[in-house]
């Protein structure tokens, strides 16, 4: 009997209460739903970093990124009438932007790419010995992530790097509870496997 | 039943399963070493996702950026243009707004058409008072609308009308002077020693700007920004286009929709309602005006002006209120401000000043009804009356408008509150500022201020200007501590 099979109980926590972050970031979308322009602008400013990190995780640091950061707010843009606070915004937006990660995902591999040596999406910080490692690590990360199907590596991202919960990622990205728990599991194997590889490889 | 699930081994590192099953996890992990390796493999692998969540995350978003403001823009630009024209005035300064932050955004990044001055002058100039030169029927709109004489002190973020006959010229801090003509309206969103940002929402301006070095300097109108690049040029907005001719120097005039696109000295360029442009000349009335207006601009150094009073209680264009220097200004704008005999700083006027109506029109405002006090037109001078209406559709642009803004010159604070409060979700707040400042600051207005107050806060917040807001909201909390939107500002002020 395989543990995806286990009824697991959701231990993992629920998302918290709105904070005061979130409770701007709803305030800024009501002024978009009111053709308030310029309260997107912000709302860019403020969750652009989110994004940025989120689908570099998604797709890989690759060199049109910028291509879909716009293109995620775009259909952001388009969304916002769309959301009447049924969830989170922060959940809403990663529905969005799991969405433009998958169609370009999907093309990538209609495409056959070569991945090749995937550039890693962390970067500088101060302590060189930790940003080397941190550079290491992400490069196998990286370099695993993209050994996984565009859903799988949705639903393992979203959790494993995005902090968020099955039931949040089952909102997200419109999908079955059962489903992302299943996909959850799977990718996890798949994960570990591929690092398993990639570092048994290396040393 | 236990055995050899490594995704069981996940989640038992990730503490993730109830404390039953990670017992019996850990029990067949003693005897296990399969297991027990595979766990390292888990444990490897989830270090390696601590490690890249725990990394700083850089990236450059110049294009997104770019991208991003561009479709708010157009966005914006679009819903704008797509109002049938009454609406459309209102339009014009959702984009307007846009407009202003999308150009402070610009000017941070490289490749921003910054407007490069045609001169630089140094040292920079002393700050002159921001002041009306010379007026009639000329009053500032808001919570107290009043008339507005010669020398009468002005501040950014008022909004001025003129009568359909009146006019006005005005100085700005950077020494700048603007003309403001007949059944026209402007909105002072910004005028700083160092940038200067003017919103047209009807009517005729000409403007002489100075050499003086600053961020920036643009007109906003129906939605288009002209950016000045060069010296002396006007603007005029109907209801059937806009319309910018310049004599000197160079304007960057950006419409909402199509390409941007410069106009240089001698020529003018109209845009239709469509924006569709046409290209021409400068009108000899233009030409006279804008040299008129820019003569007692940028020669500083020129000796005054000989005044020839004109007829009856007119005033001669530019002539008495026509400072020789910024000192000369600044003693004239005090003597107004005294309400005193002409300034001694004209003792070489050849006009027997002081009996003159025209001379004294400073003191009306204190006399005369709000109204009706500097009413008369100035009488017909070399330079009227074409110059004030190059574009004869401005006339009916102003009589249509006055359906909307004209009626009521008096605004209720209730009519205040409401229009604040609507400006907020088009980017236009920060014309109302100084009016909601007022009537916060007056506790008499009871729950008028506390709306005002946070009013004003919300402004700013939608302004970006995080520490105004903050700083608002704090303000309102102090006033307020049980007032209706603590929770609001309890949540910005603390944030
Ligand atoms: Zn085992």
């Amino acid at each position: 009997m395989s543990a995806g099979a286990l009824s697991l109980q959701r231990v993992i926590p629920t998302p918290a209460p709105p904070t005061a972050a979130e409770l701007k970031l709803m305030r800024l979308v009501e002024r978009v739903q009111q053709d308030d322009l310029t309260a997107f602008e912000e709302l860019y400013r403020l969750t652009r970093d989110e994004v940025a990190r989120t689908l570099c995780h998604l797709v890989g640091r690759r060199s049109d990124l910028e291509d879909l950061i716009q293109e995620t707010y775009l259909r952001l843009l388009k969304a916002v009438p769309r959301y009447k606070g049924q969830s989170r915004f922060r959940t809403f937006l990663y529905g969005v932007t799991a969405n433009v990660a998958l169609m370009h995902l999907r093309w990538w591999r209609r495409r056959r790419e070569d991945l090749g040596d995937v550039p890693d999406c962390a970067s500088e910080g101060r302590d060189p010995e930790a940003v080397a490692q941190a550079a290491e690590a992400a490069r196998l990360v990286q370099r695993a992530l993209a050994t996984m199907s565009a859903k799988k590596r949705i639903v393992f991202v979203y959790h494993e790097l995005c902090d968020m919960g099955p039931e949040e990622i089952a909102e997200a990205t419109d999908t079955p509870y059962n489903t992302v728990r299943s996909r959850l599991h799977h990718a996890r194997m798949e994960f570990t496997a591929a690092m398993r590889g990639l570092t048994g490889a290396q040393s | 039943m236990m055995r050899h699930d490594e995704s069981l081994l996940w989640e038992y590192a990730a503490r993730e399963l109830p404390s039953e099953d990670a017992r019996l996890v850990q029990h067949h992990l003693t005897e296990c070493p399969e297991c027990q390796e595979k766990l390292t493999d888990v444990r490897t692998a989830r270090g390696a996702l601590a490690a890249v969540k725990g990394a700083d995350f850089r990236f450059t978003y110049a294009k997104a950026d770019a991208a991003i403001a561009r479709v708010v823009e157009k966005k914006m630009a679009h819903a704008a243009f797509s109002r049938p024209w009454v609406l459309g005035l209102s339009g014009a300064l959702v984009t307007a707004g846009l407009l202003l932050v999308a150009y402070g955004f610009w000017s941070k990044a490289p490749p921003a058409p910054l407007p490069e001055l045609a001169e630089v002058e140094a040292p920079a100039p002393r700050p002159l008072p921001l002041a009306v030169e010379r007026a009639a029927g000329l009053t500032v709109i808001g919570a107290q609308t009043r008339v507005l004489g010669n020398g009468a002190a002005l501040a950014s973020g008022d909004v001025l009308r003129t009568e359909a006959k009146g006019e006005a010229t005005l100085r700005l801090p950077e020494g700048s002077r603007l003309k403001l003509g007949g059944g026209a309206q402007l909105s002072l969103t910004r005028a700083d020693s160092d940038d200067v940002a003017l919103q047209l929402e009807r009517g005729h301006l000409a403007v002489a700007a100075s050499h003086a070095q600053r961020k920036g300097f643009v007109v906003h109108t129906e939605g288009m920004m002209v950016t000045v690049v060069g010296t002396r040029f006007a603007v005029t907005s109907s209801r059937d286009g806009v319309e910018v001719a310049v004599a000197e120097g160079k304007v960057s005039v950006e419409p909402p929709v199509g390409l941007p696109q410069f106009v240089s000295a001698g020529q003018r360029v109209r845009f239709d309602s469509r924006w569709r442009s046409q290209r021409g000349s400068l009108t000899a009335a233009e030409k006279r005006e804008l040299s008129a207006l820019g003569e007692s601009t940028a020669d500083a150094v020129k000796p005054p002006t000989p005044v020839v009073p004109a007829h009856g209680g007119g005033t001669r264009a530019a002539a008495p209120a026509t400072p020789t220097s910024a000192s000369d200004l600044k003693s004239l704008v005090a003597d107004a401000a005294l309400e005193l005999a002409p300034p001694p700083s004209r003792p070489a006027d050849p006009a027997p000043a002081p009996s003159k109506p025209d001379m004294t029109g400073l003191e009306v405002p204190l006399l005369a009804s709000p109204v009706e006090s500097v009413g008369h037109p100035p009488a017909p001078s070399p330079t009227t009356p074409g110059d004030w209406a190059p574009l004869p559709a401005a006339k009916p642009a102003s009589a249509n408008a006055s359906k909307l803004n004209d009626e009521s010159p008096e605004e209720s604070p209730d009519e205040v509150l409401q229009r604040a409060d609507r400006s907020l979700s088009h980017g236009t707040c920060d014309r109302f500022l100084k009016q909601l400042d007022q009537l916060a600051s007056d506790a008499s207005r009871g729950p008028r201020a506390e709306k005002a107050r946070i009013i004003r806060a919300r402004c700013f917040d939608a302004q970006m200007r995080v520490r105004d807001a903050k700083e608002e909201y704090r303000r309102y909390l102090m006033q307020y501590p049980g007032g209706q939107y603590v929770d609001e500002a309890r949540h910005i002020a603390d944030e």
